[in-house]
């Protein structure tokens, strides 16, 4: 569901901010919770409706590989790693929400494999070198393949970076383009303008194709370099002017221990005053 | 809400400065003696004064409104927990809370800060001295409004 989480922070200049949205993928369509039951790979399972395949598998103890699915964000189905079999087709269970009684779902039959084989075959030629992607490719006995192959960046296209930053509130980047010419970029594939440096994209990433650099009370993300406001009390470098400005801080805000400090010295003023509890030792 | 709730009560004056509660606590998650990651910490002044400091579990959170993914969430004991599986890693929360209590931690790659060990705080039972005590709400402002009276006593018989 895109656009749950498009709710802009105050500081970004389009309105004020909103509580956060829950990026729970399909809410019950009933107002009472309902639960439904069927199976995975012959396991019982309850679960409430409208949960996803995923999710009810990994409650099975059920493991099912993904590379675009994060708990935190909606989820987009695009790494199609995380086929299974329900009502005798394939389905991607990532985006599957459970709504029927007695569904029958099976993670690990030849077709399935063959799916994800597949895929895993696509996958490795974008991203050769991505440890987790050669990690299951061995699982799954894939090679590379040579037909496929073209100017392997790194990038899978998976689309969690662009997620991460529409959910963190800056929408910087985005996918652009088409077949091999799909690629993560900013407007106009000019470094972002709107990008504060958070850094949340790199974390997201399942390959590590989003990197940064930080030098000289700098940080380097995206083409583009950011400087980091020192702190006052210590001139720690931690957050970048712009991440300040964006979640609403005050720039001339101390760095996170420097407040830990100040905080502990206003104690400390009134602790001088406490009266000794009496109670005894523990 | 189903319990009272209860707090990490503080009482810097008991505290000795073993630093057993930043042990404890980094033990947790990463199983290692090493208090770089303890989600409290104790902070030490020139003069020998030694302040225990976590989370205050704020009522108007900073951290939780400006989480967008739900990583930050607060449960039935009115206690703000973080979930490692939800965060993103925007650093939203560490840049906004005013005490320095929630850090973005780079060995978990997430947001840690102190939830308060699912109702049974490792700092507290670590605490050989008393400065960490994890007890109702109602019962910590008690402890402090009788010992305010003790003293109170004290001064009286004293005149």
């Amino acid at each position: 569901m895109p656009g749950q989480l498009e709710t802009p922070r105050p500081g970004n200049g389009r309105g004020p901010g909103a509580p956060p949205a829950s990026p729970q993928p399909e809410p019950p369509r009933s107002a009472t919770p309902l639960l439904v039951e069927g199976t995975v790979n012959g396991i019982r399972i309850s679960v409430p409706k409208g949960t996803t395949l995923l999710r009810a598998a990994r409650l099975c103890g059920v493991e099912i590989p993904t590379l675009c699915h994060h708990e935190g964000l909606p989820p987009e189905g695009s790494c199609r790693l995380c086929v299974a079999e329900i009502r005798g087709q394939l389905a991607v269970s990532c985006m599957f929400p459970l709504r029927d009684d007695g569904f029958k779902a099976l993670t690990d039959t030849p077709a399935v494999m063959d799916a994800r084989r597949y895929v895993l075959s696509l996958l490795i030629n974008r991203a050769p070198k991505a440890p987790r992607i050669r990690k299951l490719a061995d699982e799954y006995g894939v090679a590379p393949d040579p037909r496929f192959m073209k100017d392997p960046d790194g990038c899978v296209r998976c689309g969690r970076c662009v997620r991460a930053c529409r959910a963190n509130g800056p929408e910087a980047i985005a996918l652009a383009g088409r077949g091999f010419g799909r690629s993560v970029t900013g407007p106009f594939r000019k470094p972002p303008e709107a990008c504060i440096g958070c850094l949340a994209c790199a974390l997201c990433c399942p390959t590590g194709k989003i990197t940064f650099a930080e030098k000289d009370g700098a940080r380097r993300i995206w083409d583009r370099e950011f400087s980091l406001a020192p702190c006052p009390e210590c001139g720690a470098r931690v957050f970048t002017a712009e991440q300040i400005a964006f979640y609403g801080g005050s720039a001339s805000a101390a760095c996170p221990s420097c407040r830990k400090k100040l905080m502990a010295s206003e104690l400390k003023k009134a602790a001088a005053y406490e009266a000794p509890d009496g109670l005894p030792l523990p | 809400m189903p319990t009272p709730p209860k707090t990490v009560s503080v009482s810097p004056s008991r505290c000795i400065g073993c630093l057993n509660c930043e042990l404890a606590c980094a033990s947790r998650d990463w199983a290692k003696l090493y208090p770089a990651p303890a989600r409290i910490s104790l902070v030490f002044f020139k003069d020998g004064a030694k302040i225990p400091l976590t989370c205050f579990q704020c009522d108007n959170a900073p951290c939780l409104s400006v989480c967008r993914t739900g990583a930050l969430s607060r449960d039935s004991r009115g206690v703000v927990a973080s979930d490692p599986e939800k965060c993103i890693g925007c650093r939203a929360c560490s840049a906004v809370c005013p005490f320095g209590n929630v850090v973005y931690s780079q060995a978990a790659r997430a947001a840690v800060k102190c939830d308060q060990c699912d109702g049974e705080p490792r700092c507290a039972a670590a605490c050989p001295s008393g400065a960490l005590r994890y007890i109702e709400d109602i019962d910590a402002v008690k402890a402090k409004r009788e010992a305010f009276a003790r003293s109170l006593k004290d001064t009286a018989e004293a005149i």
